[in-house]
């Protein structure tokens, strides 16, 4: 009797396993397996990690982008169109592709390999 | 996310915004960043491919504000793009540019680099290590987050505790025969 309940136990766990790794199979097939946490407050989550070499930015940027402004907003403005004019060059055909070149071979060399297709 | 980079570097709390028009699909999606504005106590929204921020009222906004807004409020927004002839225009894309903020997810990057991302892969670890998305509390959502945490994590534990209980039984009972 023990022996068959012993049985029916270790099937039900074989079982759960190959249901798991089945609706794994379908929901990544579906693009819809992704690691969420659903957050009450849309300004609390500020630790999002960052590369730990970016640092080396400061390498290769121009002065006048890493100094920063007076202004909050002229300093945001002036950093987002030095990186869709100058570094962006995917999408803008810019043919000055130097220093998108060298930002994405440090990311790269830092694990961020998929960060250049989304700049 | 270079963008994010840069401002993180000048000191700044930056984050990437991952914009998925409907989830099941791959193809309509795209990326964006976020700056934290100190005097607004808010993320504003930065898009750097199409170099452009939202505003309302003279007040930038979030991603996830603009989406409110497209979806709810009859459209309260006014997209301000900068000057450049050579960066993209947001109505020229191959989509409805507003359309991509019908899911807007924050980005938390894993920091491992190297042979370690493969730790990514493994349940129960990735737990920890693994890259996240993080969204406001949406029924639809729900289900898919609660079957990640199920299926990568709660259910992987509970094999490995009873592998772990059988196999002790199991060597237990040798034990005891020998004996």
């Amino acid at each position: 009797m023990l022996n068959k309940f012993k049985n029916i136990y270790y099937g039900a766990l074989i079982g759960i396993f190959i249901l798991s790794i089945l609706i794994i199979s379908v929901l990544k097939v579906n693009n819809i397996w992704m690691n969420i946490d659903l957050i009450a407050d849309y300004n609390q989550i500020v630790d999002v990690g960052k590369y730990p070499d970016n640092n080396k930015l400061k390498i290769i940027l121009p002065k006048e982008i890493l100094s920063s402004d007076v202004s909050f907003e002229k300093d945001i403005k002036k950093t987002l169109s030095y990186v869709a004019t100058v570094i962006n060059g995917r999408y803008s055909s810019n043919p000055n592709l130097t220093g998108y070149q060298k930002l994405k071979s440090i990311l790269t060399q830092n694990g961020g390999g998929f960060v250049v297709i989304w700049l | 996310m270079i963008l994010k980079e840069i401002l993180i570097v000048k000191g700044y709390k930056a984050r990437t915004i991952q914009l998925i028009r409907q989830f099941g699909t791959l193809y309509d999606t795209h990326v964006v960043t976020e700056v934290y504005d100190e005097k607004l106590e808010k993320f504003i929204m930065l898009d750097p491919m199409f170099n452009l921020m939202i505003k309302n009222n003279s007040i930038y906004m979030n991603a996830n504000e603009l989406r409110s807004s497209y979806l709810y409020a009859n459209n309260r927004y006014i997209i301000q793009e900068f000057k450049g002839n050579k960066v993209a225009k947001y109505n020229n894309y191959y989509v409805n540019y507003l359309s991509l903020f019908n899911n807007v997810l924050i980005v938390k990057s894993s920091e491992l680099i190297g042979f370690k991302r493969n730790l990514m892969r493994i349940p129960i670890i990735q737990k920890y290590v693994n890259s996240k998305y993080y969204t406001l509390k949406d029924k639809d959502i729900k289900v898919y987050a609660i079957l990640y945490k199920l299926l990568y994590f709660y259910i992987p534990l509970f094999l490995l505790f009873n592998i772990v209980v059988i196999t002790f039984i199991n060597i237990r009972n040798r034990m005891k025969r020998r004996n």
